[in-house]
């Protein structure tokens, strides 16, 4: 780990005695970054994102016309959409739960599985897909072209009014990577303010580090690397799995981790939206899920107390910096 | 033939050569010194008719989320060991220029605390690229450009 001087530095200031916070971990891995990262190939810049917005919202984007990215990734539900399965998963095999597109620009694995690789590649994904918006990229771009107020906006984005699908990707991409969370108590303490979050939390904390061990998963300031783990749901989905040599044990079942931030009251969480409140994950995580050959390495059962448990799940609250401000475009004729 | 994001790969397993877990105990026949000599001679012999070098062993350290910065550039026929000094399980596989997949475990589970290896193909081309990822850890990523040393 890149941080582990660092770590071995506070260890031994702590242990001098010089810090007062010596029994809680390090601060300094979860700095939130300065920057949105963009890929050279499609730096950000205001106009795409302006577009980016104004697609997403855009329910002709969807064959009928009644389905947009923010139908399922709405500001209002926490770029979610509050459903267990999402809405047309309906005899879908192995729907999966929508999940947030807070924080998008960092992830460098997209989809539960992994199948995508970048915001860009993804966006086509939705819009051909069957259960979701059903369309064809070919059709989609003979409509937007009909739509004379969509050609100032590509013109101001991308230099000329020439609608194609990789710039309908990268508008899409640049607006989704623009959501990032507010601020949270939690920062604010990362940043020094001691009373920004409760003792209690700070001793959810220390248990997340701790004897619960959720760190070993939900890592950084996202609360995530996007790595993949079969933490033992009862869901017989493959995850990963299905996408990866069928060799590799360890992929069975296995499912990217999600971030911790600004999590939805009462979820659903999980990829299958099976659990109703973080009580019942943390719960799922101390008995260590259903035994298996591709359960994680990392998944081991520990015992918490009632008031433990609340201890975490005040923690967890502190990472919620609040729905983001967020104006619905007018969408052009 | 796999599917791995939007790119189709071919799948290989492992040859014997390519993965070689470390923790194994030495055995009978390393033991014995015919076995040396034999390796040995044909190792001369190798080397002399194909090689105008000597392979290398390169080692690589995997921590939480990321490969430590190495400072090698491998040449065709090299070993690199990779270990994993981090308290989580990883699952690394190389990439060849060509598309083709190697897992450097057989059930991509490289234990905390283990090493496994990978050795250069000894027909890789100057400025080739094999790029060193995790199955589980997709951040993980490291690329090595194989450079063929200028004969003498
Ligand atoms: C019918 C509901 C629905 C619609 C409409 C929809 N999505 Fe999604 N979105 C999902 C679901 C479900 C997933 C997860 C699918 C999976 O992993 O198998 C997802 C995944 C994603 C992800 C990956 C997030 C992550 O953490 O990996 C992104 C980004 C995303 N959608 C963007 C979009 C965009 C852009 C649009 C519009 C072009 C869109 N979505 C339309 C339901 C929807
Ligand atoms: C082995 C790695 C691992 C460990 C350890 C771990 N998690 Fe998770 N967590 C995951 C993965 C993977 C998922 C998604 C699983 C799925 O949907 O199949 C997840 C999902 C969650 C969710 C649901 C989020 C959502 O948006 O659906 C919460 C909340 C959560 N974990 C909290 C915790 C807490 C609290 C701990 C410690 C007690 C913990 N996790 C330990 C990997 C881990
Ligand atoms: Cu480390
Ligand atoms: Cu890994």
């Amino acid at each position: 780990m890149r941080y582990c001087g660092l770590f071995l530095v506070l260890g031994l200031v702590a242990a001098m005695g010089i810090s007062r916070a010596a029994d809680l971990p390090p601060r300094e891995s979860y700095q939130r970054p300065a920057d949105i990262p963009s890929p050279p190939s499609n730096p950000l810049t205001i106009e795409k994102v302006t577009l980016g917005k104004t697609l997403f919202f855009d329910p002709r984007l969807s064959r009928d016309g009644a389905m947009s990215c923010a139908t399922c990734h709405s500001p209002n539900m926490r770029w979610s959409d509050g459903r267990v399965l999402p809405l047309k998963a309906d005899g879908v095999p192995n729907a999966r739960r929508t999940p947030t597109v807070l924080n998008s620009a960092w992830l460098n694995a997209l989809m539960w599985d992994g199948r995508a690789a970048s915001l860009e590649a993804q966006a086509v994904l939705p819009i051909t897909t069957a259960h979701e918006m059903n369309f064809e990229m070919p059709l989609l771009l003979d409509r937007l072209k009909e739509v004379a107020g969509y050609q100032p906006l590509f013109t101001q984005a991308f230099g000329d009014a020439e609608i194609t699908p990789k710039r309908v990707t990268q508008a899409l991409a640049s607006f989704q990577r623009t959501l990032v969370s507010k601020t949270a108590p939690f920062d604010r303490w990362v940043a020094g303010d001691e009373n920004a979050i409760s003792e209690n939390a700070k001793r959810g904390f220390a248990l997340f580090e701790g004897k619960a061990n959720c760190v070993s998963c939900h890592k950084s300031w996202r609360f995530t690397e996007d790595a993949f783990h079969d933490i033992g749901l009862e869901s017989l989905d493959p995850g990963r799995g299905a996408k990866v040599p069928s060799q590799l044990v360890l992929m069975q079942h296995a499912f990217k981790t999600p971030s911790l931030r600004d999590l939805p009251k009462n979820g659903p969480f999980m990829h299958d939206g099976s659990m109703h409140s973080l009580e019942e994950v943390i719960k799922h995580y101390e008995q260590g899920g259903v035994q298996r050959e591709s359960l994680s390495q990392e998944m081991k059962p520990f015992e918490l107390s009632d008031v433990e448990r609340a201890y975490l799940i005040d923690f967890i609250h502190t990472l919620d910096g609040g729905p983001l401000d967020m104006e619905f475009p007018n969408l052009p004729e | 033939m796999i599917k791995t994001g939007s790119e189709s790969v071919h799948f290989r397993i492992p040859v014997n050569d390519e993965r070689q877990v470390s923790a194994q105990p030495g055995t009978g026949w390393m033991m014995r010194w015919q076995t040396w000599l034999l390796v040995l001679v044909a190792g001369f012999i190798f080397s002399a008719s194909s090689m105008a070098w000597s392979a290398e062993v390169h080692r690589m350290e995997l921590t939480h989320h990321d490969f430590e910065p190495w400072d090698f550039v491998p040449k065709p026929g090299d070993r690199i060991d990779i270990h994993n000094h981090s308290d989580i399980v990883h699952a690394v596989y190389v990439t060849y220029p060509d598309g083709t997949i190697v897992n450097l475990t057989e059930t991509a589970a490289q234990l905390p605390n283990t090493t496994v290896s990978w050795t250069v193909p000894a027909d890789a081309e100057d400025g080739d690229e094999y790029v060193f990822r995790c199955w589980i850890h997709t951040v993980i990523r490291a690329d090595m450009k194989v450079q063929v040393p200028a004969s003498q």
